[in-house]
């Protein structure tokens, strides 16, 4: 569904992603992994039209995604939840959930997408009323993943969910994605919570300096030697 | 000191300030979702009133009929400065704010080049009928009109900020711009719109102004500074805190040349204005 071919991107000359190549399949739960300046963060703001790659094909459904303006790849079908939340804090949470709907395509389907997200978070409809800024980290983290669901999206991007979280919120969140997962989601996860991401996701890559230094099913990840030393502390 | 006349003086305030907060809710729309500020805004409203006068000389147009004219003309020009000033510069507030301090020379030539420095006045069919309130008080009708209008924008712009995608894209864009683009909003578009909307808003005061005022070319930087003024002091953003300071400084103005003689008297609603931002640094309407 998507395939980068060799991503190149950067930042006035310096590049941060070089020959990144990867691919999320139909109904897929894939994790990228890496540490803090990794590159994770622009890789994923390459798939959303946020930063334009100076190299390379970002491939969905057939169509190359390079030039595309974000707002057109969110109708396409790509959602993403940005890292560190990134809601609108002076709207409510209705309201931002409502923003989550804003793309043409998607204002249709808005109320019952709105139902859907209220019963898969019940604290948003507690909360529904209140404004975003003032909601606990947790809560906010809800709300960004109920905002980026009301797009209607095939392909979830998440950049890095878990930061900042208590482990209650890391669980709830975890089971509300493995829920969407089986509900048909294909689901792209973005971590350096290996522990976490490893036990959720069917396969991975892991990035380190702007390279995928190594790529594989969960199992493969999880004894390798190089991830157990330089990500697990084992 | 006359206080029979107060009544009088502060309903006068009132109803000038009032178009006075369309100015600077003209800039504030800008500022939301640009960051930028343009100085040339004052020189827009005198383009329109000038534009007015045209069609006044022209086609004997009366100048609120003529808004019909003038405020698609200014949505245009709103959305021109967007497109071929503020995009360009993409945003950088120091330059858009250099650039709009050419435009408004620019402006302001050009009218002198076409009207002359002399100045002129038109006529509405409104203009010299008064409304009496008890005994106190005689309104003109334009500033009436005026009020009214004022009023009935604020009235619009709410309900549309607060119920309608379109007002809760503006929002968006405004609180933060990556997650409007990555929510599906059109960041451009929203921008382009917002400034069209701007110069709509700037048709609207330049009407309302039209039937009390005189024209000049020079009259732009007034106009840009009685808007700056209620911008920052209702904080930027805030749109209705605004137009509220826009009555204030209209206020301040109305007070100062009736009850205080000479140069202080004119200069009120500046000393107004610098003493509520020692006292108030943040504006008017914030909690901290």
């Amino acid at each position: 569904m998507l395939e980068l071919q060799s991503v190149h991107a950067g930042y006035d000359g310096i590049e941060v992603l070089s020959n990144v190549s990867l691919s999320v399949g139909d109904g897929d739960y894939v994790t990228l992994l890496g540490a803090n300046n990794a590159g994770k963060s622009t890789l994923v703001n390459c798939i959303s039209g946020l930063v334009r790659p100076t190299n390379g094909r970002i491939i969905y459904k057939g169509s190359d995604l390079v030039g595309v303006p974000p707002h057109e790849i969110t109708s396409m079908g790509i959602c993403q939840v940005p890292e560190g939340r990134q809601l609108f804090p002076s709207m409510t949470v209705l309201e931002n959930l409502l923003m989550g709907g804003i793309a043409p395509n998607a204002r249709s389907r808005r109320p019952e997408r709105l139902e859907f997200v209220f019963e898969l978070f019940p604290r948003l409809a507690e909360r529904r009323k209140q404004q975003a800024g003032t909601l606990s980290g947790g809560e906010q983290q809800m709300a960004a993943i109920g905002r980026a669901l009301i797009g209607g999206p095939t392909l979830l991007v998440l950049d890095e969910p878990s930061l900042g979280l208590s482990p209650l919120f890391v669980k709830a969140i975890f089971e509300a994605l493995r829920g969407l997962h089986q509900g048909g989601l294909s689901i792209l996860l973005v971590e350096q919570n290996l522990s976490v991401a490893l036990r959720h996701a069917q396969r991975g890559y892991v990035l380190e300096r702007g390279e995928i230094v190594l790529a594989g099913n969960n199992a493969k990840l999880r004894d390798d030697p190089h991830v157990r030393r330089a990500y697990l502390g084992l | 000191m006359d206080l029979s006349i107060l009544p009088q003086t502060i309903a006068q305030g009132v109803l000038v300030g009032s178009t006075y907060g369309l100015i600077g809710l003209s800039m504030g729309l800008m500022y939301s979702v640009s960051g930028a500020i343009s100085l040339a805004q004052g020189h827009m409203v005198s383009m329109s009133m000038y534009l007015v006068l045209s069609l006044y000389t022209g086609l004997q147009l009366d100048p609120y009929v003529s808004v019909a004219i003038t405020l698609p003309v200014l949505a245009l020009a709103g959305a021109a400065l967007y497109w071929f000033l503020i995009r360009p510069l993409s945003g950088n507030a120091i330059m858009v704010f250099q650039a709009s301090l050419g435009l408004m020379f620019l402006i302001e030539n050009v009218l002198l080049m076409i009207y002359g420095g002399q100045f002129h006045q038109v006529p509405s069919i409104v203009s010299n009928r008064f409304i009496t309130f008890g005994d106190a008080m005689i309104m003109k009708l334009p500033l009436l009109i005026g009020f009214g209008v004022t009023g009935a924008l604020a009235g619009i712009l709410f309900v549309t900020l607060e119920y309608t995608d379109y007002g809760r894209s503006m929002r968006a864009v405004h609180q933060n711009e990556r997650s409007a683009a990555l929510v599906g909003v059109n960041v451009q578009k929203v921008r382009l719109w917002v400034f069209a909307m701007s110069g709509a808003v700037i048709a609207i005061a330049g009407v309302l102004l039209v039937p009390s005022t005189p024209l000049h070319p020079a009259e732009g930087l007034k106009y840009t500074l009685v808007g700056l003024m209620p911008l920052v002091l209702a904080g930027m953003s805030n749109f209705f805190g605004i137009l509220l300071s826009g009555v204030i400084i209209g206020l301040a103005e109305a007070i100062g040349t009736v009850y205080i003689s000479g140069a202080i008297g004119l200069s009120l609603p500046y000393i107004i204005f610098i003493l509520i931002l020692i006292f108030r640094p943040h504006g008017l309407f914030k909690g901290h």
